[in-house]
């Protein structure tokens, strides 16, 4: 089946090849934007040695059998899957219906990843074909390549598919991608019900309009997280707010999260990871004032010193030395994690002094 | 009763002495007095309904609603307990997204059984109650949702529904669950109508929730016994074994009368009728007793599928596969697999108690058949032309059978869709009359049969006496009561040389489509602990014979599609039979239960799609065959 499956009209295809050619390609994922499920289909195709197209067995209909193999190979083994109700009305109403499996190369387990057709099928049999050579820095920036002209793609598991692995490129192609798609392509990620997972990452692209509703719409959302004590989405309110006001959000979270000895350690940790991302890919021209920030945490909750220790080793600063130094040392509220990530962090700042 | 010769007086004698001796052999708990039954039958007075104590009608209604008492419906619906029975008794409400609604006719009974666990908080909550606000959990959760930011109210109240499956409640309050608690009894006192509308007070037990080990409560009496207690949570306990127990020990200090209805099992990935513990390890007598003793039936049918029989485990069973919800458990963070399947089924689950009887000496499911609908819209509607949905957010809507019923957080393949969702089924029951204590009784004596739907009427005997001719009465119960047992009793003293009789007669609703057959279900063991099930054709409309599989052929189909509608041309309004069972051994224990079969008529599907114009993918379902299950009767030798 010939691969079709552009939303975008090609000229945008070509804008953002050009977008993607120069962006940053960090091997950092975006942090906000992994909703669930947690591994996308090409996930389970890198890690399987075995790709199959199946249909109920002839000899049990409950029972998978492939049809055609896509990658690896298949030696009649029995597939440990069950043929369910919703399936089998499929099969039964369309005799060109399969499924594609999965066994991952380690466990030599199968994995269902559901009904195949048309547009999705064409799409993975590329993946299949293409996802080998996705490894590296300019590996992964031809998954994003190949994965962005899907957003908003007309077929329901395309598009899925494609949210998930563009929320989970680096915040850069996310600003990029948020310059160029139209609100239309994600406004029903924002409110519809079915698409909360996606959410954050309509949040993000969102971040990118230069509409002064949709800016009010963002600071109110995150004010709201802010005075409800909202965890629900609030490490991609505050990323959006860092993107729209920088400084200013970054006050507004020491001022009314970090000083605040109420906050719980969730909220704390869903702030810290937007500033943690704009401190290393977004906005890094205030990680000065971020770096400021969180010796304002640390002064107010010391048990957030693991997360904070991970983002100062990995901007090389080296101005809370002393203060983590002193906590790892009495052991204040931290645990055995962030005790590590503190010992690495000061044994990195020492070899660099 | 008057009588008015010798040769009456003689035909009396005549009778009770038949009678008694039949009745040695046919003796059932709670069954009508046989005395009443043969003065009423026989022509002893004019009326042939004179003294008769024996239920007379099925009395129809749903032991499984919530409505906005139950935490998570409280975060969507915003129809009450008083809306529920209005509704149930045949008034028009507004639903929760404003459609007006109503019943095709009123329903006799119904059980509100709104979860246990928070009961009562969302309405206190909405409301502003002062001591809920004064609390630092209540006083966020009544900011968020009154922010007016949809946002802001949506991921409150999925953070609310979240915390059922927490093991410690986010917000306790017995205050608050107490006021509730006595808010429901009282009004269910208030709408409980002896004769006409039965309000039944119970509360559903929701613990392991992924994994649907739900339980309905139900209460014989009134307020004045319920209120004696509190709902037993998954917060109390997440071990059902725990429930049992509370219940046991709640009837023994009370005297009070209580059992509980297990949910729908398809959707418990194997544990709904497992032969462990619930810490894994193999099942006691005394928990097989506890659990016998307190759940005298099975929710075998609602809206989140059928759990009848399932195709995998009865592959010859071309009617198995009906409204069949079955790739994961209920929230969808666990694949089924095919060895589940046997514990989550009810007429497995009937054939594995065969099992457990021969081993423990009591058989933990020996359960009759319920349906409900698990509706959290607070409205109890399950006809296909009339069905308002599992939530309020598939409540009726051109695009409610495309969104998310239930989303897996892991996996969107077992995401499910408003399609897939049954309408729900009634309960019926056999009770002598319509009030909470003689529907209670019932429900003990396991005489109710399933419905998908329709109103059929239904009833089902179990003797050693039945003949061609007791086909011909107009009066099916009068002869069922006399020579035999009816659905969920026990049939034992097999006479030498004599196989089991049934009478089964069933009345088509005259609301919905005609009768395709009947069938008698027959599940047995044989002497070295094997079970088996064989599905009969006892009855069929039509000249239909049938083929060389044994199998009946289809009995067509009227339905348009297009227009959802259909005609009763084909199948008949009744049917009626004594069956006798060709491959009895009277030294295995079996059962039996009777399946009724309707013509196809439209699915709720079919009729969205007419309404709203929409055309949906060929995978979804547009016609149904409607059925009911009557309880078993079990045969020991």
């Amino acid at each position: 089946m010939p691969f079709r499956s552009f939303q975008f009209p090609y000229i945008v295809v070509g804008v953002v090849a050009a977008i993607l050619s120069t962006a940053s390609m960090t091997a950092r994922a975006c942090t906000l934007c992994i909703g669930f499920p947690k591994q996308s289909v090409a996930d389970y195709v890198i890690q399987s040695d075995c790709v199959a197209l199946a249909r109920p067995s002839p000899n049990d209909l409950f029972a998978f059998a492939p049809v055609e193999i896509l990658k690896g190979v298949y030696r009649g083994e029995t597939i440990d899957l069950f043929v369910d109700s919703v399936k089998r009305r499929e099969f039964a109403a369309n005799a060109d219906s399969h499924v594609a499996l999965v066994r991952d190369a380690k466990d030599r387990t199968w994995r269902n990843l559901g009904i195949v057709a048309g547009d999705y099928e064409a799409v993975l049999r590329r993946v299949v074909l293409l996802s080998s050579h996705w490894q590296g820095v300019e590996g992964r920036r031809q998954r994003v390549r190949f994965f962005l002209p899907l957003f908003g793609h007309d077929h329901p598991q395309v598009r899925e598919l494609a949210y998930l692995e563009m929320g989970r490129a680096p915040y850069s192609v996310i600003k990029k991608l948020g310059q160029i798609v139209s609100r239309e392509d994600f406004s029903s990620m924002l409110t519809a019900r079915e698409f909360i997972e996606w959410r954050p990452l309509a949040i993000l692209l969102l971040a990118q309009s230069n509409k002064p509703r949709d800016k009010h719409y963002i600071i109110d959302s995150f004010q709201n997280s802010e005075r409800f004590k909202l965890t629900k989405n609030l490490s991609a309110w505050a990323a959006a707010a860092i993107e729209l006001q920088g400084a200013e959000a970054v006050e507004f979270i020491e001022r009314l999260y970090f000083r605040q000895t109420d906050r719980k350690r969730q909220e704390l940790a869903e702030v810290v990871k937007a500033l943690s991302m704009h401190g290393t890919e977004g906005r890094t021209e205030l990680r000065d004032r971020v770096v400021a920030s969180y010796a304002v945490l640390l002064e107010f909750h010391p048990a957030m010193s693991g997360e904070i220790a991970k983002d100062l080793t990995r901007w090389k600063r080296s101005e809370l030395t002393e203060r983590l130094s002193a906590i790892a040392a009495t052991g204040e509220s931290i645990d055995p994690t962030a005790r590590n990530s503190i010992r690495r962090y000061l044994s990195l700042s020492a070899d660099s002094q | 009763m008057k009588t008015c010769s010798v040769l009456s007086r003689l035909s009396v004698a005549l009778c009770l002495l038949l009678v008694t001796a039949a009745g040695e052999s046919f003796a059932q708990d709670a069954s009508p007095s046989l005395d009443a039954v043969s003065s009423a039958h026989g022509g002893t007075a004019f009326s042939p309904y004179v003294g008769r104590n024996f239920p007379p009608r099925p009395l129809w209604g749903d032991q499984h609603l919530h409505t906005d008492i139950s935490v998570d419906a409280g975060t969507m619906c915003r129809l009450g307990q008083e809306d529920a029975y209005r509704f149930a008794r045949g008034e028009e409400v507004t639903s929760t997204t404003g459609v007006r609604a109503k019943l095709s006719r009123p329903l006799d009974w119904l059980v509100i059984a709104d979860h246990a666990e928070m009961y009562g908080l969302m309405p206190q909550l909405l409301n502003g109650d002062p001591k809920i606000l004064a609390t630092e959990q209540g006083r966020r959760w009544y900011d968020r949702l009154k922010s007016g930011d949809k946002d802001v109210m949506f991921a409150t109240a999925m953070e609310i529904v979240a915390s059922l499956q927490q093991p410690d409640p986010p917000f306790k309050s017995d205050r608050a669950v107490r006021n509730a608690w006595r808010a429901y009894t009282a009004l269910a006192d208030r709408y409980n109508e002896p004769g006409r509308f039965s309000a039944i007070i119970g509360y559903e037990y929701t613990t392991r929730g992924g994994f649907n080990l739900h339980r309905n409560v139900l209460f014989r009496g009134d307020s004045s016994i319920a209120n004696q207690t509190l709902p037993f949570s998954q917060f109390d306990s997440q071990n059902p074994e725990d429930l049992w127990k509370a219940l046991d020990a709640f009837e023994k200090k009370t005297g009070a009368d209580v059992l509980a209805i297990p949910h729908n099992g398809n959707l418990s990935n194997g544990l709904m009728f497992s032969v462990e513990t619930n810490d894994g390890q193999p099942l006691t007598k005394e928990i097989a007793a506890l659990r016998a003793s307190l759940e005298p039936i099975v929710e075998v049918t609602q809206i989140k599928g059928d759990g009848e029989s399932h195709p995998f485990l009865s592959p010859n069973d071309e009617f198995a596969d009906y409204e069949t919800w079955d790739d994961a458990n209920l929230d969808g963070t666990q694949v089924k697999k095919k060895n589940m399947l046997q514990y989550e089924y009810a007429r497995s689950a009937l054939k594995i108690g065969l099992q457990l009887e021969r081993k423990l000496g009591v058989n933990p499911f020996k359960f009759g058949m319920a349906a409900g609908t698990d509706a959290h819209t607070a409205l109890t509607a399950v006809e296909e032309n009339n069905f308002f949905g599992k939530h309020s957010g598939v409540e009726p809507d051109p695009h409610r059978w495309e969104h998310v019923v239930i989303e897996s957080p892991k996996d969107p393949s077992l995401t499910t869709l408003g399609w897939q969702q049954a309408a729900g089924g009634y309960t019926a029951v056999w009770a002598t009359e319509n009030t909470r204590e003689a529907i209670f009784d019932a429900i003990v004596r396991k005489e109710t049969y399933a419905s998908t739907g329709p109103r059929m009427l239904v009833r089902f005997f179990a003797g050693w006496e039945f003949t061609e001719a007791d086909t011909r009465t107009r009066f099916p119960a009068h002869v069922g009561y006399e020579k035999g047992v009816p659905m969920g009793g026990d049939l034992r003293n097999a006479p030498a040389g004599e196989s089991p009789r049934f009478l089964v007669a069933a009345m088509r609703d005259p609301y919905s489509g005609n009768l395709d057959r009947i069938q008698i279900i027959k599940g047995w063991m044989d002497a070295r602990g094997g079970t088996h099930e064989k599905v009969y054709d006892v009855a069929w409309s039509g000249d239909r014979k049938s083929g060389a599989n044994g199998k009946l052929p289809p009995v067509g189909n009227t339905v348009d599609v297009k227009d959802a509608i259909w005609s009763n041309t084909i199948g008949k309004p009744e049917l009626i039979s004594v069956w006798i069972d060709p491959e009895f051994d009277s030294t295995q224990r079996a059962f039996y239960y009777a399946r009724v079969i309707e013509i196809p008529t439209p699915r709720w599907t079919a009729y969205e799609a007419k309404r709203y114009g929409i055309e949906m993918p060929d995978h979804v379902p547009m016609t149904t065959q409607e059925r009911a299950y009557t309880s078993p009767i079990w045969y020991a030798p």
